[in-house]
C-alpha cells in the first residue's frame, strides 16, 4: 500500500510541542511497565476454567440484553439457530466466510427452513452489495476471542471474508464460537492480539458487548439505535 | 496532652458559643489547651478568591502565633484543609518560609480528628437523645481526609438516634464567595440540601464547618425549618457532666 | 449561533429554564448513581488502582506527546493514511473543507466529536452546499434544534421526549409518538438511508494509538462504526492530546471510561480502525484522513495546567458538580461544560472571553474526585482565580479593595479585633431576633436566600477571657 501524505508544517508543529513540554522536577513521568497488571483477573487455563467463564459470559451477555445458548452438538446448535429463525422470522442472513464457521455447515441447518444463508462476498462491487447487505435481516460471525468479565465479543476483520458490515447493518446479530474461545478478562484479549497481529492491526476490530442502546431521550435506556437490537451467543462446547 | 487551640475568624466572630463547647470537650478528655493570642484567619477567603499575596501575609502571621504549639486543634475541617493544602501552595517558591509551614502544617488537625486519631478517643461520654444527621463538609472530607472520625463520634453519643443525610457528600452551596457572587446558583444548591435535610426528619442538623452551617442554618432560618444547626462540639458538649473549668 | 457573552445573564436564563433543569437534574442523577453502582461492582480498592495507573499512564503521554505523535504520524501513513496537522481550528476546517469540495461530496455522516464542535466545522461544510448530519441520537436532536451540546456524553440531556418528537415531527413524513422507544426507531429508520448515501463520513477520535496507527471509537449506539465502515472517505478528527502508547494502555482506559461516563463496564462498540482498507477488502475506507487539531493544546504543555490534558472527555466530574447540575451546560458558554469546560474554556479560548468561569465554583473538589485520570480540576480552578489576580493585576475593583483591606486588617489582632468590634457594634439597624434578614451590598446577595445570624454578644476570645477570670485557669 502507498503510504500517504502529512499536510501542515510537520517541522513547526512538533517544534511548538517539543518547546513546550518541560522536564519537571524528578524527571519527566516513565512509561508504565504493564500497565495492565493486577487490573484484570486471568483464570483460562483449564477447560473447567473456561466452562466457569462461559457461565460469567451468558450472565453478563444477558443482563446486557443479548441472549445465549450453551450448546454441546450438533443437534442443538441446529435446534438453537432454527429457534432464532423462528423467533426473529428471518427470511435473509448472511455470514462470514469463516473456516469455523464452514465447519459447521450452517447451510444445511438453514436448508429447511425459511430462510436463506448468504455467505460473505454477496457481491463484488459497492453499488451490488450494499443494498443486499442493508436488507439482510441476521448476520452471523465467528467470534475469536470472547471476554466473560464484561459480556465482549472480539470480531477482527482478519481476513477480506470477514468484513465488519455483516455485524454492522443487520438487526440481528449471531456469534457463534467455543469455550476455548473465551477468555476472562483484557489480559487475554491482548496476549491473542500481541500473539497473532504483533502492531499490525486488521483494518477494523470491533469489541461488542451486547446490543446498541441509547439513553440519549431523558435517559431512558432505549435498546437498538442504530446496530443490532438482537444478540445472540452461541457457545460451543469445546469437548 | 498540652495543645493549643485555632478557634478560626468564623467561631470567634460569630459562634462564639461554639469555642466555648470544643474548649470543655477538649479539657473533659484530658487536653492541656492553650489559646494563642493573636490569632485571626489561616487566609482561606484571600486564597479561594486567588489573592494568594494577601493570603500569604495573613499565613506567615499564623504560623508565627503558632510556632511555639506542640498541636493545634482547628474545629473547622475548611480551615484545616485550607493549612494543609493551601499553604503548600502559597509557600513553594519561598523555601524559608516554606520549611516553616510545613512544620506548622505538620501539627494542624481537624477537631474530630484529633480526639479519635490523636487521643484515641471515639466516645467522649456525651448524651443526646434526639434525631440527628450529619452533613460532610467538602474540605474536610476530600482535602484534608477526614470523613468516619466525626460520624464515628456522633454514634458513641449515648441517646443518639444518627440518620445518613442522603447525599451527604454534596456541596451545601457555601463556596466562600460563590454564596453571594452567584448567589441565585448558590441558592439552588443549598436548596437541594435542604430539601435531603428535611427527608430525613431529623430534628437536629450536625456539621463540622461553621460556613456550612451558616449557609445551611440560613436557609432553614429563611424558609422557616425547624431544624436545629448543631457543630459537633456542641453535641460532644452535651449532658458530659460538669464544666470542666 | 449567537452566544450571549455574559456568564451572568447566561446562567440567570438557565435558572428560569424549569424543564431544562428538571431533565439536567434526572440525567446527571442517574448517571452518577450508575457509576457508583459500577465503582461498587469494582471496589474501591481496585478502583483506586486503576485511576492511579490511568493517570500515570496520561501523565507519560502527555510529557512525550511529541515522541507518541510522531509515531503515530508515521504509523497512519504507513498505513496508507493521510494526516493533516492543524495548529488551529481554521486549518482544520480548511484541510476538511477541500477534501469534501475534492471529492464533491453532499452526503457527509458524523458520529460525536467534541474537536468538530469545537472548531465549528459544520457551519462551514454546510456553507459550502454540504448535507452534514450528525448519527449519535442526542447529537442529531440538538442539530435539528440547532443547539449545542449541553453534557459531554449525552449532549441532549436536556430535552425531553415531547421536545425532541416536536423536532422529529418537523422532518418526518409520517407523525412520530413521543414514546421513546418511536422516537429512536424513527431515528434508526431515517438515519439509516442516509448512512447508505455517504460521501464522507466524519468521527472523533476517543484514543489514538501511537505502536499501531488506529484510532479507537466508542459508541453505545453503533453509529460510528456503521460510518468507518461504509464511508468511502472517512476523516476522524482528533485533539492532539487523545493518545496512547498501545493496546495494554487502551483497556484500561477503556475499563475507566465506561464505568466513568454511564457505569457501564464497557461501552457496545469499542472499534478499532487502522484506515484505509487492504485491496482485498470490500468494506472499508478506501480513504483516511486523520486531522490532529492543536487549537490551544500546546500552549498548556510544560505549564501548571498541563495535566488538563490528560482528559478522556467521560463527563463525570459534569454530574459530580453541584453548578452544573444546577444551571446545566449552555450557561457555560463553550462546548465544554462542567468543571472541565471552566477550566478548558478560559484556557483555550482566553480569560477575557471565560475568565468568569473560575469562578462558577464552589470548589467543593467533587470533580477531582470523580476524575477517572485524578485532574486536579479544583486546584486548577483556584490557580485559574490567582493568574487572574496576578496577571491581569486585577480580581475586580471590589475585591481587591476587600482583600487588600483585609490582609492589613487580619495580620494583626488588635487591627482584626477592631474592625470585628466595629461591625457588632454597627450591626444593630440591620438585626431583628438575633438574625439578619435584610442588608446592603454585597450581604444583600447572600439574603436573597437566606437568613444571617447576628453577631453575638461576645467574641470567643472575650469568652475565653471570660472562662480565665473564673479562676480556673
Amino acid at each position: 500500500m502507498a503510504n500517504g501524505i502529512v499536510t501542515g508544517n510537520r517541522e513547526a508543529f512538533f517544534s511548538t510541542i517539543r518547546q513546550n513540554i518541560k522536564t519537571p522536577p524528578g524527571g519527566k513521568a516513565p512509561r508504565v511497565e504493564n500497565p495492565m497488571d493486577g487490573l484484570f483477573t486471568q483464570r483460562e487455563t483449564t477447560v473447567e476454567d473456561r466452562r466457569e467463564l462461559r457461565e460469567r459470559f451468558i450472565q453478563e451477555w444477558t443482563t446486557l440484553g443479548g441472549k445465549a445458548f450453551n450448546i454441546k452438538d450438533r443437534a442443538e446448535l441446529s435446534q438453537a439457530i432454527k429457534q432464532i429463525i423462528q423467533e426473529r422470522q428471518l427470511q435473509k442472513a448472511m455470514c462470514w466466510d469463516h473456516p469455523e464457521l464452514e465447519n459447521l455447515k450452517l447451510e444445511e441447518i438453514f436448508s429447511d427452513t425459511q430462510a436463506s444463508l448468504s455467505r460473505w462476498p454477496l457481491e463484488k462491487n459497492y453499488s451490488d452489495w450494499i443494498g443486499k447487505a442493508a436488507s439482510m435481516e441476521a448476520g452471523i460471525v465467528w467470534s475469536d476471542i470472547a471476554m466473560a468479565e464484561t459480556g465482549t465479543l472480539v470480531l477482527p476483520s482478519s481476513s477480506p471474508g470477514q468484513p465488519t458490515t455483516v455485524c454492522v447493518l443487520p438487526i440481528t446479530l449471531i456469534a457463534i464460537f467455543t469455550t476455548a474461545q473465551l477468555v476472562d478478562g483484557f489480559t487475554g484479549v491482548v496476549k491473542w492480539f500481541k500473539e497473532r497481529y504483533g502492531t499490525n492491526l486488521p483494518t477494523t476490530t470491533t469489541f461488542i458487548s451486547g446490543p446498541s442502546r441509547t439513553t440519549d431521550i431523558e435517559m431512558v435506556l432505549t435498546i437498538g439505535v442504530h446496530g443490532s437490537r438482537y444478540v445472540y451467543a452461541l457457545i460451543l462446547d469445546e469437548a | 496532652m498540652k495543645a493549643s487551640l485555632f478557634v478560626t475568624c468564623i467561631a470567634d466572630i460569630m459562634y462564639g458559643d461554639v469555642g466555648k463547647s470544643v474548649v470543655q470537650v477538649l479539657r473533659r478528655n484530658g487536653v492541656d489547651l492553650d489559646f494563642p493570642e493573636g490569632q485571626t484567619c489561616c487566609g482561606q477567603p484571600a486564597f479561594s478568591s486567588g489573592y494568594y499575596k494577601e493570603a500569604a501575609i495573613v499565613a506567615k502571621k499564623m504560623i508565627e502565633v503558632f510556632e511555639k504549639s506542640e498541636k493545634v486543634v482547628i474545629p473547622s475541617g475548611s480551615c484545616a484543609a485550607m493549612i494543609h493544602h493551601g499553604y503548600p501552595i502559597l509557600f513553594a517558591n519561598d523555601p524559608i518560609w516554606k520549611k516553616r509551614a510545613e512544620e506548622f502544617v505538620a501539627k494542624c488537625y481537624e477537631f474530630s480528628q484529633f480526639i479519635v486519631d490523636i487521643l484515641g478517643i471515639t466516645d467522649v461520654g456525651a448524651t443526646f437523645p434526639k434525631k440527628v444527621t450529619y452533613h460532610s463538609s467538602c474540605h474536610m472530607t476530600r482535602i484534608l481526609g477526614v470523613e468516619e472520625q466525626p460520624k464515628t463520634l456522633l454514634k458513641n453519643v449515648k441517646g443518639i438516634d444518627f440518620i445518613e443525610l442522603p447525599y451527604f457528600f454534596d456541596c451545601c452551596g457555601f463556596g466562600g464567595t460563590f454564596s453571594m457572587k452567584m448567589a441565585d446558583i448558590s441558592g439552588a444548591i443549598v436548596e437541594e440540601k435542604v430539601e435531603n435535610i428535611i427527608g430525613t426528619g431529623a430534628e437536629v442538623l450536625v456539621g463540622s464547618d461553621l460556613t456550612c452551617l451558616m449557609n445551611i442554618g440560613g436557609r432553614l432560618s429563611r424558609r422557616g425549618v425547624p431544624v436545629q444547626v448543631m457543630h459537633l462540639a456542641q453535641v460532644l458538649d452535651q449532658g458530659g457532666g460538669k464544666n470542666a473549668y | 449561533m449567537h452566544i450571549e457573552p455574559s456568564f451572568h445573564k447566561r446562567y440567570h436564563k438557565a435558572l428560569r429554564d424549569t424543564a431544562m433543569l428538571k431533565a439536567v437534574k434526572n440525567g446527571t442523577g442517574r448517571l452518577r448513581g450508575q457509576r457508583a453502582t459500577a465503582i461498587e461492582g469494582v471496589g474501591a480498592e481496585r478502583w483506586m488502582e486503576f485511576r492511579n495507573r490511568a493517570e500515570a499512564i496520561r501523565l507519560h503521554v502527555i510529557q512525550h506527546l511529541d515522541q507518541y505523535l510522531e509515531q503515530l504520524v508515521d504509523n497512519v501513513i504507513k498505513n496508507g493514511g493521510h494526516v493533516c496537522l492543524a495548529k488551529t481550528g481554521e486549518e482544520a476546517v480548511q484541510y476538511i473543507s477541500e477534501l469534501a469540495k475534492k471529492k464533491n461530496a453532499k452526503t457527509i455522516l458524523k458520529s460525536k466529536s467534541m474537536v468538530s464542535e469545537e472548531i465549528h466545522l459544520n457551519p462551514a461544510l454546510e456553507q459550502q452546499g454540504c448535507n452534514v448530519i450528525e448519527s449519535d441520537l442526542g447529537e442529531w436532536i440538538i442539530q435539528l434544534a440547532g443547539e449545542t451540546p449541553s453534557h459531554i456524553i449525552a449532549p441532549a440531556m436536556h430535552k425531553n421526549r415531547f421536545q425532541v418528537a416536536d423536532l422529529f415531527n418537523a422532518v418526518s413524513e409520517e407523525k412520530v409518538s413521543t414514546e421513546i422507544a418511536d422516537l429512536c426507531g424513527f431515528a434508526r429508520k431515517y438515519l439509516r438511508e442516509k448512512f447508505l448515501g455517504i460521501d464522507i463520513g466524519i468521527t472523533g477520535c476517543n484514543f489514538a494509538l501511537a505502536d499501531s496507527g488506529a484510532i479507537t471509537l466508542c459508541t453505545n449506539e453503533g453509529n460510528a462504526r456503521i460510518i468507518s465502515t461504509l464511508a468511502p472517505t472517512l476523516v476522524t478528527v482528533m485533539g492532539m492530546e487523545r493518545i496512547l502508547p498501545g493496546l495494554e494502555e487502551l483497556t484500561v482506559m477503556l475499563s475507566l471510561l465506561a464505568r466513568s461516563a454511564t457505569g457501564q463496564k464497557l461501552t457496545v462498540y469499542n472499534t478499532l480502525s487502522t484506515g484505509v482498507r487492504n485491496p482485498e477488502e470490500l468494506d472499508g475506507p478506501q480513504e483516511f484522513h486523520l486531522v490532529i487539531v492543536d487549537n490551544g493544546r500546546s500552549k498548556q504543555l510544560g505549564t501548571k495546567y498541563e495535566k488538563i490534558l490528560n482528559c478522556i472527555r467521560c463527563g463525570s466530574c459534569l454530574n459530580a458538580c453541584p453548578v452544573y447540575r444546577n444551571i446545566g451546560g449552555h450557561a457555560y458558554g463553550w462546548v465544554y461544560p462542567g468543571p472541565i469546560g471552566a477550566v478548558l474554556s478560559p484556557l483555550y479560548q482566553g480569560m477575557d472571553k471565560y475568565g468568569e468561569l473560575a469562578y462558577a465554583t464552589t470548589l467543593c473538589g467533587a470533580c477531582t474526585f470523580a476524575c477517572p485520570v485524578k485532574i486536579p480540576l479544583h486546584d486548577m480552578l483556584y490557580a485559574l482565580r490567582n493568574d487572574k489576580v496576578e496577571l491581569e493585576k486585577t480580581g475586580g475593583l471590589v475585591e481587591d479593595m476587600t482583600y487588600k483591606g483585609w490582609s492589613a486588617a487580619f495580620a494583626s489582632m488588635s487591627r482584626y479585633r477592631f474592625s470585628i468590634g466595629m461591625a457588632r457594634r454597627f450591626q444593630f439597624p440591620l438585626v431583628k431576633a438575633e438574625k439578619i434578614a435584610y442588608g446592603p451590598p454585597p450581604i444583600s446577595d447572600w439574603l436573597k436566600h437566606r437568613d444571617m445570624p447576628a453577631l453575638p454578644k461576645k467574641f470567643f476570645h472575650e469568652i475565653w477571657r471570660d472562662m480565665k477570670k473564673d479562676g480556673k485557669e
